[in-house]
């Protein structure tokens, strides 16, 4: 028995996960672009980063043309080392892939692989995706975008962290989803604005002030800073608390969606407050906001996933105006407060 | 705590015993089925389905309690005499067995997806069923002592993960719609179906007669697996959707790695989750062996302990392997479901009316 009870202790050691790939043997793919510029398929590119035994690591970059977009450790065939996809971070659309309708395909693909974390922050590129994962590639550790988001968490200015798991449950439930637009101009790369999707297909851009609004009226403005011009001089708020809440009704025959937005800023130390400050602010925002949903109405893209929301609010209200115009038809009204702290 | 060496388990550790073995297992299994009928209102039909198992279990050993005074098979036998207690206790031993081979096969594969793809899930089983071997020999005091500590684990990581992903929790998709509801009430049905399975606990139950602080410990049992369950659900579809939460294996145990841990201390904490889940398993398949080896040695009098032990193990192996096959997985689902533990409650409850009965 004891010796048995012996063997039985010992067994586990096996299970130690040796004589996989070692770090070494290893390519730790840290960002994803698809473009589909080929007849083949996609044109997936990768940024990587290789272990070595000099500087540690290095970070390269690699395409291949795939018939789907799905990824995994045998994507590049050529290489002996084993792409791993655990420590990805960042995918990136390619205006190809996004105006050719491959959106949906990409994540879901994505989001079924093991490997990859739900928690993997979604791009749309302006250009090419492969251009963007040049970029990011020649700088530095080839995790540009992972650091961007990680470190500018709370002030992030006209764009937002969208990650798989919310792009997918967007897919999933709304008509629209809008994702932050990443451009490379000298090697530099830009992330600001949003491309709209509709339907899986790209229909248009948010320019930054139209990327502000989207997020005030989402609710996800905390930690940002809304700038006001007076006098050609530049004063800025932080905005410290921004909720949203949308109720719905019919009048006239026509459904209404009423947005609360509400604020609370603090004015920054060593500037100048004009006694209109609050009021001209308020303008602003309601004017970034408004704009933001015209552009989604006009597009019919309901990114802000109203349809979603009125189906479980008021499921009745729902049923009676329910129709693929639905959104583009609803009026929209939009209240904004801000209260200074 | 029970320090003697008795082969007897105290209430607590009854009550550690069911947390520790089907927390982990049925955050695995139940959400899945019940995430496609019940849609966005599936953590309302968890909660509604646990809800009922606890009382269900409640008024179970309240009723047959003080009847087990001895062993749960002798009074099995003793009840419905020899012909009738025989068939009983082979479809228990059956019922045990394939419960822990499917739930075997279930963690061998989380092991080689999640946490090491080099180690095959049939070596994973293999090494499972070893430990199970060592704790089932050492008898029910062995698993309730481990389930003890393990309990106490799991809860306090479980809770941690959920108070720090609450706040960021999307009610809107909680919310049911009118026409959801038919699909909760089925989904409720599922889940209580699904925890029923826990039935063999009843070849658990201390002999000590205190039949009110028994059944309020199963029943605080079942209410601590119904709260965490309904919770884990409800973040899982939150965090993924309900189309999403569908496609996903292991939509719980995916969302843990959806959950940013405070200053990034773990970055992968699905293989965290999924540890304390295999410690689960560890607990489950030791019951699984243990009762499957006690029913094994009523059936067969006279049988030795380490050879019914060995027995229980090569059976409940077996159909690990059955569902590890080519298309054993979804099979394994599809039983799991509903059917197996549909089994379970019709299984236990004439046992129980006939034991009450017979007083």
């Amino acid at each position: 028995m004891k010796r048995l009870i012996g063997f039985v202790l010992i067994l586990p050691f096996l299970v130690t996960g040796c004589g996989g790939n070692e770090i070494e043997g290893r390519n730790f793919v840290s960002t994803v672009g698809y473009d589909t510029e080929t007849n083949n398929g996609y044109k997936i590119s990768l940024c990587f980063i290789e272990p070595d035994g000099k500087d540690m690591y290095s970070a390269a970059k690699a395409d291949v043309v795939s018939p789907t977009a799905a990824v995994t450790d045998k994507v590049l065939s050529s290489s002996k080392r084993q792409m791993y996809f655990g420590h990805l971070k960042a995918v990136v659309i390619g205006r190809s892939a996004a105006e050719n309708g491959n959106l949906n395909e990409i994540l879901l693909d994505l989001s079924s692989n093991g490997d990859i974390s739900m928690d993997t922050v979604v791009l749309c590129a302006k250009n090419s995706a492969s251009g963007i994962i040049s970029t990011v590639s020649n700088s530095g550790d080839g995790l540009y975008i992972w650091d961007f988001y990680k470190n500018n968490k709370e002030r992030l200015y006209s764009t937002q962290k969208l990650t798989l798991a919310e792009a997918v449950k967007k897919l999933d439930t709304q008509k629209g989803i809008v994702i932050p637009l990443v451009d490379a101009e000298d090697e530099n790369l830009i992330i600001n604005g949003g491309v709209i999707f509709s339907d899986n297909v790209k229909k248009g851009e948010f320019d930054n002030n139209q990327m502000q609004g989207f997020i005030y009226v989402l609710g996800e403005g905390k930690g940002r800073n809304e700038t006001i011009n007076i006098n050609s001089e530049a004063v800025p708020f932080n905005i410290e608390k921004n909720v949203s809440n949308v109720e719905f009704y019919e009048q006239d025959g026509v459904l209404k969606a009423s947005y609360d937005i509400s604020f609370k800023v603090k004015r920054s130390d060593g500037f100048n407050y004009p006694e209109e400050a609050s009021e001209i602010l308020s303008q602003q925002i309601k004017e970034k906001c408004l704009s933001s949903v015209e552009k989604l109405q006009y597009l019919n893209c309901d990114a802000l996933g109203i349809a979603q929301r009125l189906k479980r609010q008021d499921n009745a209200l729902y049923n009676k105006f329910y129709s693929e115009e639905m959104f583009k038809n609803m009026v929209i009204n939009l209240e904004i407060h801000v209260e200074e702290k | 705590m029970n320090f003697s060496c008795n082969n007897k388990i105290s209430n607590n550790q009854l009550l550690a015993v069911i947390v520790a073995a089907f927390l982990g297992c049925t955050a695995v299994s139940a959400p899945l089925g019940i995430i496609e009928t019940a849609g966005g209102g599936a953590c309302i039909s968890v909660f509604l389905g646990g809800f009922a198992a606890s009382i269900f279990f409640y008024i179970l050993v309240r009723l047959t309690g003080k009847r087990i005074t001895d062993s749960y098979q002798n009074v099995v036998y003793n009840s419905l005499g020899k012909f009738l207690g025989f068939l009983v206790l082979s479809a228990i031993f059956v019922y045990t067995s394939v419960y822990g081979g499917f739930q075997l096969s279930t963690t061998a594969r989380m092991v080689h997806f999640t946490m090491e793809k080099s180690v095959s899930s049939l070596f994973a089983a293999i090494l499972i069923v070893f430990v199970a071997f060592y704790t089932a020999l050492r008898g029910r005091e062995c698993v309730g002592r481990i389930s003890e500590i393990a309990a106490v684990l799991m809860l306090a990581f479980i809770v941690f993960i959920f108070v720090i992903s609450a706040p960021s929790m999307d009610l809107i998709t909680l919310r049911p719609t009118p026409d959801e509801w038919r699909g909760i009430l089925k989904g409720a049905f599922m889940s209580f179906s699904a925890l029923s399975v826990a039935g063999y606990v009843f070849v658990m139950l201390p002999n000590g007669g205190n039949t009110k602080k028994t059944a309020f410990s199963v029943f605080l049992a079942f209410l601590i697996i119904t709260v965490v369950l309904s919770f884990g659900t409800a973040l899982a579809v939150s965090c993924f959707g309900v189309e999403e939460s569908k496609r996903k294996l292991w939509p719980v145990i995916q969302m843990m790695n959806y959950t940013e841990f405070p200053g990034s201390l773990v970055e992968r904490q699905e293989v965290l989750m999924s540890g304390f889940y295999v410690f689960s398993s560890f607990i489950l398949t030791s019951l699984s062996v243990h009762i499957s080896s006690v029913v094994l040695e009523s059936i067969f009098k006279n049988i030795n302990r380490v050879f019914s032990v060995l027995a229980a193990c090569a059976v409940v192996l077996f159909f690990c392997l059955c569902a590890l096959r080519k298309g054993g997985f979804e099979a394994v689902y599809s039983v799991y479901g509903f059917n197996l533990a549909m089994y379970g409650v019709m299984l236990l409850a004439p046992i129980a009316s006939l034991l009450r009965r017979k007083k």
